[in-house]
């Protein structure tokens, strides 16, 4: 055959064709008398007519005729590329054709198609190669995985698996494979199942050796799934009491596997060989102890339930029981400790000393609803309980230290701390009242780090360079705009040759590695990176914007213009060479401004003719309450227009007038500066226009969960729940907002939900934004409890960083809002370990420091509920973790969960979780139930587990004041009197502050 | 350079438990360097379980690539010396080094073997692993007498697997960190398995986390305080649950310079060191800690003397072998460093002191494994590294090329720094980048032409 003549076969209609079976089989026919040589001529002319009919859309019949021509004349590694896996039109002629073939390689091209974790080898095609001798029967794994999949796909057959297998014995001895080679087919609903289970009740597979084979499996490095599979079709084969009793040693084994639901197996089957009286118990005994090193608690029970059961038989194992029973102690859940101590309990008159000993070691880690317990346990049996060390605890109140501290305190700070609400909460022996306190009534300084700035070119270079590869804070940021601001007319001699590497990552572009540092197109406003190209250069600064964002980033436009319009003020100076401090280069972290260093670095700007309007409101909107008065004081001489906003922000009496109208921008950052939550009356005179209205008043937030099974919500990414937040201010288009970035901030939240939103942001931009107005991040926190809900079902990810949302709630002197508790709870209740870790944090914090009231946690809690989707089982974890972290934070947990089931109108069905630990960290602390919570419990009628918590939950005594209750006041004592202490102390203000230019 | 090297282990039977010459216990195949199968040793365990669970979760490390679902199909390096047993592991994403030493109190006799070779961990010895119980009588056997392929009379058993060139830069890496590295935490190993069980599924955290020490237990946060020990990838400490049951002690080991931790599980029978990489999605291979060392010249002279006094010493004391050999300490400190990145030395934490093994690859070569120092002796060799201005007290300002323009690097007494991309991104952290390393290399060659 020629080439020619193969191509004609090959297109017999031309491309267009529609190719059937009956095209490759005459196909395979034609080839048939070929031998290799002659094969091996056409091979190009296949591996082209391959190339033609496979370009362009796929098409299923021109890509298996195609294929045929390659099997039929083509090399091993043309053939390898040839899918083979299902085959719909030309298997017959597959078959056929290299039937006919015999190719030398086809043992190494089976095992190729075999190896990946899928077969990718057609099942009838390879055994009807097996059967007719042209391959061997391969040995890898993959042969069974087919087999497994292929086999049970029968469309064409009502005849059932097992006729199928008896038909064609050959297949019979492959079974085993499933067993050796870790492929399990024994899934739920598989037809493998009953048809091993036919084949070896009609003795045709070896019943005992099926048996066996099954349980060697489960020792083996496969998947639980797999294990499952095992263990059904085990259960599927019904041992007989006999083969049961046969196999009671591998059952033994298995209980120290380290998969909790072999062991349950184990566990299963070896109670069912004690009620039919084969079990060996003493073999148990000696074996069974690791099952307690499961975290599970169903298998630890199980096992005390076979002890007990075991001892109960023969007395005479009581001893060697109690050694086993005693492991329980160890197991982390208070259901296994309290079960052992009762068996230990009916046992008591056969403990020996050295399990006393033993009880008391174990004694130690016992949950506090066990503890008791074991005490009578050990006292009746003439032994004490191991007293509970606690490092972090001192043993007893300090009275006198405290009362000296508390006395050298400045009154105003002591009340405003919080300081003499502990000392009454100690005398009544109840957790003190929350602080409360107004951000600007506190110096937030004395508490916040500082950001030193940039001190010299070769620092800011250093900077400029890492900042390109990666944006660090949004800090880091300022510090560069500043750094350029005040160090531009600076060009130490080799400037150039270090600037030059710098200049050509700039302008290489964001091309190669887009999403990265000051390259980021997204998240980086234009500007910013023009100011630094410009003071790198020295070339003319390019005021046109010429690309617009993305359009699900379009509610960024307002901020990103406000940001482009520091960074031309700074571009403009830079031009000019004339250095001058940034007005609003933050002095601390989060982007706060001390005042008396903003009023210094307006006095500097009094030789130029204009100040920068855009820096300006930057500046008033990051001042710091702290020294204000002094910088009122400081600000005196500033003169114009500016000196008059900014004494008004800083508290001066003269506020606006009407004339002011064309500085409305800057008195209002001003308002916002000195009221940062209220209305701005004053300013009601100086609107521009009717839209201009809503600056004035303060946003207010509305929030409600909205239900799993809402059908109006059309899209909602793979684990997102959803949060209907709504602001009072609407979504308007006003230019104006670019210099109002109050208004701005709200507006994101009109943004797009779902898909690659500002949620993507990295974490500095998230910074960025709450330092634009750290005096009021209510709009980053609304915002923040709305993308954190995107991930609430979903593991953490990089490309999500939304625990950055929760960083204002870490800062000490941030009173927490609805909307802090908000955005806690739904990090706390989130799978996403990034969020969820952080959330713990800030909540650990506001405990410990006074700032978190369990009310008002416990109303958040109670309003999101309606939602569906606050799994009550990870609030328990989550404040389990809490609860751990000292007593004071045990007793703060209690009392949350107090409230908030004191609050529920309808009792949820997984509300036990939460009953579990209320009652252990009740027991903890020694304390009883509140009566409103015992009345609410009191009212819940039914069964169950709850019903079971609450009897023991109202059964809780008071035992007075315990040392928990002592260490839990004297750490919320230190907090408060640290504060005090700390509020009562100078900030570090600008005038120790250097390098400024 | 290729990414990963063929290797073949050929093992003269398969690693199993079960009864060998009239003995039941753990009878585990040996390959060496030159496929030499050596024996070191058999001996009864005294607690065959405890040692089963160490081999085990050795084994889980090995075949473990942590952040993505390629398992690994790597051997552990046993070493022997008279006092002790090490077995020798990393992961398969080059980012988690395990240690199992078991001292010669582990067995009822003394430990005859020298040397260190590849064992044989598969998945049937791994499943009998999961039999053992102290009830056993069971002996371990590393090795078998006598034996060689020709003659094992049993199955030869090959695994050729693709060797990643950073898996063995890795493993050689992970010494130099050690020397560094303090005890920050001690806890019991029951608070240490409630920490580990309440740890995040999964990965967990994407960001750094820290644990902390809070009274008796441990506690993890996100939040950096003093005294916090930083790592990445929860999934890599949960590794150790199965240790915990039976153990009695974790110790936390770490360097907040370098950002590694090392836990340590302590039981009566041995110890289990887990050594983390700073970050779950970066191996140890590429970190460079030891390039300037490498690109130094102090060990060289050392280096020769230092090596010859290598004898499979389970500790090495470096004053007496400074004193012995007639050397600084520091000479002796940066030799066995060298030593250590060419696989012939590993540094044991608990001992404060290296010990000898040697990698069972051919590593004469590891130097030219490290594309940094090859790609500065190429910036050397073709001239592109010129002094610009020696500024006095050891700085100097010198230009390197680069691509499309020329990097500035300034070396200073504090600390060096370059323009490129690669310095801007880690400062520092990963070590030196090409161009300082060409730069320290010029004024090194200077410095000495002057002398």
């Amino acid at each position: 055959m020629t080439p020619q003549e193969f191509e004609r076969l090959l297109k017999p209609g031309g491309s267009s064709v529609m190719y059937t079976a009956a095209d490759g089989m005459r196909l395979a026919e034609a080839l048939a008398g070929l031998d290799e040589r002659q094969r091996q001529k056409l091979s190009t002319t296949a591996k082209a007519t391959w190339r033609e009919l496979t370009s362009g859309p796929y098409s299923r019949d021109k890509y298996e005729f195609a294929g045929l021509g390659v099997l039929g004349v083509g090399s091993l590694a043309d053939a390898r590329k040839v899918a083979v896996e299902y085959l719909s039109f030309q298997e017959a002629a597959a078959i056929k054709l290299l039937i006919d073939r015999r190719p030398e390689w086809i043992d190494e091209w089976v095992r190729h198609k075999l190896e990946d974790d899928y077969p990718r080898l057609s099942w009838r095609l390879m055994r009807a190669l097996i059967n007719a001798g042209v391959c061997r029967k391969p040995e890898t794994p993959g042969y069974a995985a087919s087999m497994s999949g292929s086999l049970m796909v029968n469309f064409n057959s009502q005849v059932p698996l097992s006729e199928r297998l008896m038909n064609d014995p050959d297949l019979l001895p492959d079974v085993w494979r499933f067993f050796e080679q870790d492929v399990c087919p024994f899934h739920d609903g598989s037809e493998w199942i009953p048809a091993l289970c036919e084949l070896s009740s009609q003795g045709i597979i070896d019943r005992q050796r099926l048996l066996d084979a099954t349980l060697d499996s489960l020792f083996h490095d496969v998947s639980n799934a797999a294990r499952g599979g095992y263990v059904r079709f085990y259960r599927s084969l019904r041992a007989t009491p006999e083969e049961r009793a046969a196999r009671q040693p591998v059952f033994l084994e298995l209980l120290s596997h380290r998969s909790s639901s072999v062991v349950k197996f184990a566990l299963d089957e070896l109670t069912r060989l004690d009620k039919q009286n084969s079990l060996d118990g003493e073999a148990f005994l000696a074996s069974g102890g690791s099952v307690f090193a499961l975290k599970p608690k169903s298998q630890p029970v199980a096992a005390l339930k076979l002890a007990a059961s075991v001892a109960n038989r023969n007395t005479e194992l009581i001893p060697s029981a109690i050694s086993f029973v005693s492991e329980g102690l160890m197991h982390d859940s208070a259901d296994v400790q309290g079960q052992t101590l009762s068996l230990l309990e009916r046992w008591q008159d056969r403990l020996h000393q050295d399990h006393l000993v033993e009880i008391r070691e174990r004694s130690l880690g016992l949950a506090a609803t066990t503890r008791k317990q074991a005490e009578t346990l050990l006292a009746s049996a003439g032994s004490q309980t191991a007293s509970q060390p606690n490092v972090a605890d001192p043993p007893g109140v300090d009275r006198v230290h405290w009362l000296s501290l508390v006395a050298g305190l400045d009154t105003h700070w002591r009340r405003l701390a919080g300081v003499d609400d502990v000392l009454e909460a100690i005398e009544c022996n109840r957790l003190p009242p929350p602080l409360e306190f107004r951000l600007l009534d506190v110096p937030v300084l004395t508490g916040t780090e500082p950001v030193h700035p940039i001190q010299s070119v070769d620092e800011l270079l250093d900077a400029t360079a890492h900042s390109i590869e990666i944006v660090e804070s949004a800090d880091e940021i300022e510090r560069i705009l500043d750094g350029i601001s005040r160090l531009c007319d600076q060009r130490p001699a080799d400037f150039e040759l270090r600037a030059a590497p710098i200049i050509a990552r700039l302008e290489g572009g964001p091309a190669r590695d887009a999403l990265r540092g000051l390259l980021d197109p997204y998240w980086v406003p234009e500007f910013v990176r023009r100011v630094v190209r410009c003071w790198l250069t020295r070339q003319p600064y390019n005021p046109v914007i010429a690309d617009q964002m993305p359009h699900s980033f379009q509610h960024l436009d307002y901020i990103h213009a406000f940001i482009d319009a520091r960074a031309e003020e700074i571009a403009r100076r830079v031009q000019l060479d004339r250095p001058a401090p940034m007005l609003s280069a933050p002095t601390h972290q989060s982007g706060w401004l001390e005042p008396c260093e903003f009023v210094r670095r307006l006095k500097q700007f009094g030789t130029f003719d204009e100040f920068p309007v855009a820096d300006v409101i930057q500046a008033l909107l990051r001042l710091a309450p702290d020294n204000r008065t002094r910088a009122l004081a400081d600000a005196r001489e500033l003169a114009g227009d500016v000196g008059r906003a900014v004494r008004w922000a800083l508290g001066g009496d003269d506020g606006p007038v009407p004339e002011d109208r064309d500085w409305f921008a800057v008195w209002l950052a001003a308002g916002r500066a000195r009221n940062p939550y209220g209305e701005l009356k004053e300013l009601a005179s100086l609107l521009p226009n009717g839209d201009a209205a809503l600056a004035i008043y303060p946003a207010k937030y509305d929030w409600q969960p909205v239900q799993v099974n809402d059908h109006l919500t059309h899209y909602r990414p793979g684990g997102a729940v959803d949060l209907q937040m709504q602001v009072n201010s609407p979504d308007t288009r006003s230019p104006e907002l670019s210099l109002w970035p109050t208004v701005a901030l709200c507006q994101l939240l009109h943004g797009p939900k779902w898909g690659f939103t500002v949620s993507w942001a990295p974490s500095w931009k998230a910074q960025w934004l709450t330092s634009i107005w750290p005096l009021n991040c209510e709009s980053r926190l609304a915002a923040g409890a709305a993308v954190l809900c995107q991930r609430v079902n979903a593991p953490a990810s990089s490309l999500e960083p939304n625990y950055i949302y929760l960083m204002p709630l870490l800062e000490p002197d941030r009173p927490w809002s609805e909307l802090a508790y908000l955005a806690c709870w739904i990090a706390l209740i989130s799978k996403d370990a990034d969020s969820r870790g952080l959330g713990i944090d800030c909540m650990v914090q506001a405990i410990d420091d006074g700032r978190a009231t369990a009310d008002q946690a416990a109303d958040v809690l109670v309003r999101l509920l309606p939602g569906g989707w606050v799994k009550l089982n990870r609030v328990a974890n989550t404040l389990e973790e809490i609860a751990l972290v000292s007593p004071h934070h045990t007793w703060w947990t209690a009392n949350l969960l107090q409230g908030f089931l004191a609050r529920l109108t309808e009792f949820p069905r997984d509300g036990h979780h939460l009953l579990t630990l209320l009652l252990e960290l009740l027991s903890d602390l020694g304390l009883p139930l509140a009566p409103q919570t015992t009345k609410r419990l009191n009212s819940i009628r039914g069964g169950g587990k709850a019903a079971i918590l609450i009897r023991h939950l109202l059964k809780l005594p008071n035992t007075g004041k315990s040392e928990k209750l002592t260490s839990a006041l004297q750490r919320a004592l230190d907090g408060r009197i640290a504060r005090a202490i700390r509020w009562s102390q100078p900030s570090a203000d600008s005038r120790n502050r250097t390098g400024r230019g | 350079m290729a990414a990963t090297l063929d290797y073949t282990y050929r093992y003269p039977f398969a690693s199993t438990i079960g009864v060998t010459n009239g003995e039941f216990g753990l009878s585990l195949a040996t390959c060496d360097a030159r496929h030499r199968h050596p024996h070191f040793f058999s001996g009864r365990l005294r607690e065959p379980r405890v040692v089963a669970d160490l081999l085990l979760v050795l084994s889980d490390v090995v075949r473990t690539h942590y952040f993505l679902p390629r398992p690994a199909n790597l051997d552990p390096v046993v070493t022997s010396s008279p006092e002790m047993l090490r077995f020798e592991g990393f992961s398969g994403c080059c980012g988690v080094y395990a240690r199992v030493d078991l001292p010669v109190e582990a067995f009822d006799c003394e430990i005859q073997g020298r040397g260190s070779t590849n064992v044989d961990f598969n998945g049937d010895m791994r499943a009998s692993l999961g039999r053992l119980r102290d009830a056993d009588h069971a002996k371990l056997a590393v090795g078998r007498e006598g034996i060689e392929l020709d003659v094992a009379g049993e199955t030869v058993v090959e695994k050729k697997v693709k060797l990643p060139v950073r898996w063995i830069k890795g493993f050689s890496e992970v010494q130099a960190y050690q020397p560094c590295m303090k005890v920050r935490v001690e806890v019991s190993a029951t608070a240490a398995r409630q920490f580990v069980r309440r740890l995040p599924r999964g990965a967990g955290p994407k960001r750094v986390s820290y644990v902390v020490q809070n009274a008796g237990s441990l506690r993890l946060t996100q939040l950096k305080s003093s005294g916090a020990i930083a790592f990445e990838g929860t999934n890599r400490i949960r590794a150790l649950e199965p240790l915990l049951t039976t153990a009695h002690t974790l110790r936390i080991w770490a360097d907040d310079e370098s950002g590694v931790s090392g836990w340590e599980v302590l039981s009566t029978t041995g110890r289990f060191f887990l050594m983390l990489s700073p970050r779950l999605y970066r191996g140890f291979s590429g970190e460079g800690q030891v390039l300037e060392k490498l690109a130094g010249r102090r060990w060289q002279e050392a280096l020769p003397y230092v090596q010859s006094h290598l004898a499979w010493q389970s500790q090495i004391d470096v004053s007496a072998l400074a004193r012995k050999i007639g050397l600084s300490e520091c000479e002796v400190h940066d030799s066995l460093a060298v030593l250590g990145s060419r696989g012939l030395a590993g540094f044991d934490v608990s001992a404060g002191r290296y010990f000898h093994r040697e990698m069972p690859f051919d590593l004469a070569q590891v130097e030219t494994l490290q594309p940094r120092l090859k790609d500065a002796r190429r910036l050397l060799m073709s001239n592109a590294a010129s002094i610009i201005v020696e500024l006095g007290n050891g700085a100097f300002d010198v230009g390197v090329a680069g691509t499309g323009t020329t990097h500035h690097v300034r070396l200073r007494p504090d600390g060096d720094r370059c323009t490129c991309p690669w310095f801007s991104r880690h400062q520092g952290q990963r070590g030196p980048c090409k161009h300082v390393l060409a730069a320290q290399m010029l004024v090194g060659a200077d410095e000495e032409d002057q002398i």
